[in-house]
């Protein structure tokens, strides 16, 4: 008789202990894999998102806030800053160059963020169709936003979905962005003068060098298309609506993001560096443009450490070192994840003693049979490996369905929770899985070694002269 | 000569079962050790197959002696020499009539497994658990189980012990027929003195 039937029909007579050891290698096996594709996902997104950002710039508050906020845009902002105090730093010698980011508003949970072109070309991105924005209150879109070219819509106060929207300007989208597997694949991305204009803010200078340090010819094409930016009449208009902002202000100003400011009209165009802008510091009041954050390149690893020594003595902002704060943060999370990763390993534990306990308990009952098979001329080397088998075939099961269980789960988790769903992410053959599942199935293996060790020196003949 | 026992002796412990055994077995003989309950009948039969080791005298199976072979090339032999009827008859309660009979070693030259299972009126029941069986159809499937792979030897240890004279009648018939059929060599071991009158050849222990 075939081995593989025999081993199919005894566990068969057992199906509800070997279905418990399956359940159990199959949970265990299931958050193992779970644990180990949203770490896998996790620092994939991190490194990805914040790759060559050494510091972002922005107000006073948690430093940790602060770099979710603006480079993983996944937390509320501390607050915003002023741009006059910002524009201090940014000309600083260590800096290599600077991407400024206005937030305030979203579209169906997709944050609205103004930026430099910058912006894109520093995560890659590159344009599916369309163009970048010429002019305010164009946008290009994310991958994962569900905006057509063309298509306008209204912004909604707030970071997050449910706020009120913005009445009285729209946006439209000039552009849509190829998918990049970055943050910016599900934000709306547009100047940010469009930002600044919409909560009441004058805009910035659109001469202003330190906005984009980074290649000086993109800087000067950006300039050129800032210059046709119909920037006064946006903020005249802008000014008529003044009122329609009252409730919005309110609420974002409970945010810390832009709320409408009493128009000024200090032209910013005029002011100078350095000194000059601290002599009129005075003149930087509530319709002074304010930016969210700047996120700095700088020109070496030295500087990472000295800029936000300077920045956070000297200034009124705060510099937050991503590497740090990432880091701070993966430890946070990862006894959350060690948690998991020893609840799992308990799990396959569990199962390897069940399938230990299932073999060796029901092998007293079986010694009978095993005892026929040796009579019949089974090897002792045959029955070992029948009872080896019988462990594998538990332990392949547990596992097949484990991975059965946690890829749906993974994907189910990955389709409901809409942050996962905007990321995109799939199931991932790490070397940590294909690890675990060896692990799991040495587990396994040695689980059945002693029954079968023990099966296989059967003394044949007392065991058959038994209760005779 | 097909077996040829030599001085055997066995103990288990101090206690010695057989002592000085000395008998020779040829090739379609049919033998029964008789004896007494606990007097090494089962032991012999063990010995006889290769089950069991001894110290003292030999056991020539065709010209191998038993205790000289390894478990493995025992293990062999027993697969492809000899057939057994056990006491409990040990059939595996999770496997059907026809798997059950398939666990011997059934090679090319075996009898077909089907006109097998025919001859001894297990047709109907070829898919049944063995709990379904009744006491004479489960000894009909262990005489099938151990005469399929056509032995050269069939060992059946107290095949009666358990049956009324009319079933133990049946079985008796039925394992003398498959002997003659194939030539093969028969040695039983009772204690039961209905199926004496049967056999020519007798070893009695005490």
């Amino acid at each position: 008789m075939n081995d593989i039937i025999f081993i199919y029909y005894s566990l068969k007579s057992r199906w509800l202990n070997c279905s418990l050891s399956i359940f159990l290698t199959a949970f265990g096996v299931a958050i193992a894999l779970l644990v180990n594709q949203f770490e896998h996902t996790f620092s994939k997104r991190l490194s990805k998102d914040g790759s060559g950002i050494d510091l972002v710039i922005g107000a006073k508050g948690s430093p940790l806030q602060l770099i979710l906020s603006t480079i993983y845009h996944v937390d509320i902002p501390p607050g915003n800053i002023p741009f006059h105090e910002a524009k201090k730093i940014i000309n600083h010698p260590q800096i290599e160059y600077v991407i400024p980011l206005a937030l305030g508003d979203n579209w169906k949970g997709h944050r609205i963020v103004g930026t430099s072109l910058n912006y894109l070309e520093h995560y890659n991105a590159k344009l599916e169709e369309g163009s970048v924005w010429k002019n305010d209150f164009e946008v290009v879109v994310g991958s994962s936003v569900n905006l057509n070219l063309n298509q306008e819509f209204e912004g909604a106060h707030g970071l997050f979905e449910g706020g009120d929207f913005h009445g009285d300007k729209k946006y439209k989208v000039v552009g849509k962005i190829k998918q990049t597997g970055s943050v910016i694949d599900r934000l709306v991305i547009t100047s940010v003068d469009s930002v600044l204009s919409i909560h009441g803010l004058d805009s910035l200078n659109k001469n202003d060098s330190h906005l984009n340090p980074i290649k000086k010819s993109d800087r000067e094409e950006d300039n050129k298309s800032h210059h046709k930016h119909p920037k006064n009449k946006d903020n005249h208009e802008h000014h008529q609506n003044g009122k329609s902002h009252s409730k919005h202000s309110e609420e974002i100003n409970q945010h810390n993001h832009f709320g409408d400011k009493k128009k000024n009209n200090v032209n910013l165009e005029d002011d100078d560096h350095g000194e000059h802008a601290e002599e009129h510091a005075h003149e930087h009041t509530k319709n002074s443009p304010e930016i969210t954050a700047f996120l700095v390149t700088t020109k070496s690893p030295i500087a990472n450490i000295n800029l936000p020594r300077f920045v956070n003595k000297e200034t009124s902002l705060q510099a937050a070192n991503p590497a740090v704060e990432i880091t701070r943060l993966t430890s946070m999370l990862g006894m959350g994840s060690k948690s998991f990763a020893t609840l799992s390993i308990i799990l396959i534990l569990m199962a390897a003693l069940s399938i230990f306990a299932g073999l060796a308990a029901n092998l007293e009952n079986r010694m009978g049979d095993l005892a026929t098979l040796r009579a019949l001329g089974y090897t002792k080397k045959r029955v070992f490996k029948i009872i080896i088998f019988e462990g594998i075939t538990i332990i392949i099961l547990g596992l097949i369905l484990g991975l059965l269980f946690g890829i749906t789960i993974f994907e189910i988790i990955n389709n409901v929770i809409k942050p996962l769903n905007t990321i995109q992410e799939s199931f991932d053959l790490t070397n940590d899985l294909i690890f675990i599942i060896g692990i799991v199935f040495i587990t396994g293996i040695a689980a059945a070694l002693f029954p079968a060790i023990k099966a296989s020196q059967i003394s044949v003949a007392n065991q058959l002269s038994r209760n005779i | 000569m097909h077996f040829k026992i030599e001085n055997l002796k066995f103990k288990y412990g101090s206690q010695i079962v057989f002592d000085n055994q000395s008998f020779t077995i040829n090739r379609g003989q049919k033998l029964l050790i008789h004896g007494p309950s606990g007097c090494g009948k089962t032991t012999l039969i063990n010995l006889m197959s290769g089950l069991l080791q001894s110290q003292f005298g030999k056991i020539i199976f065709e010209s191998e002696d038993l205790f000289e072979l390894s478990e493995n090339q025992l293990d062999k032999l027993r697969a492809k020499n000899f057939g057994f009827v056990f006491q409990r008859l040990y059939l595996i309660n999770y496997l059907n009539v026809e798997q059950n009979i398939q666990l011997a070693n059934i090679s090319s030259n075996s009898c077909d497994m089907n006109s097998l299972i025919e001859e001894l009126g297990l047709l109907d029941k070829r898919k049944s658990k063995i709990r379904e069986l009744s006491v004479g159809e489960a000894q009909r499937v262990a005489i099938a189980r151990a005469i399929v792979s056509k032995p050269k030897v069939i060992f059946a240890d107290e095949p009666t012990s358990a049956l009324d004279d009319n079933n133990s009648e049946k079985v008796m018939k039925l394992l003398f027929a498959q002997a003659e059929k194939n030539n093969t060599t028969l040695i039983v071991s009772s204690h039961d003195s209905r199926i004496k009158k049967k056999f020519s050849n007798f070893l009695e222990l005490d």
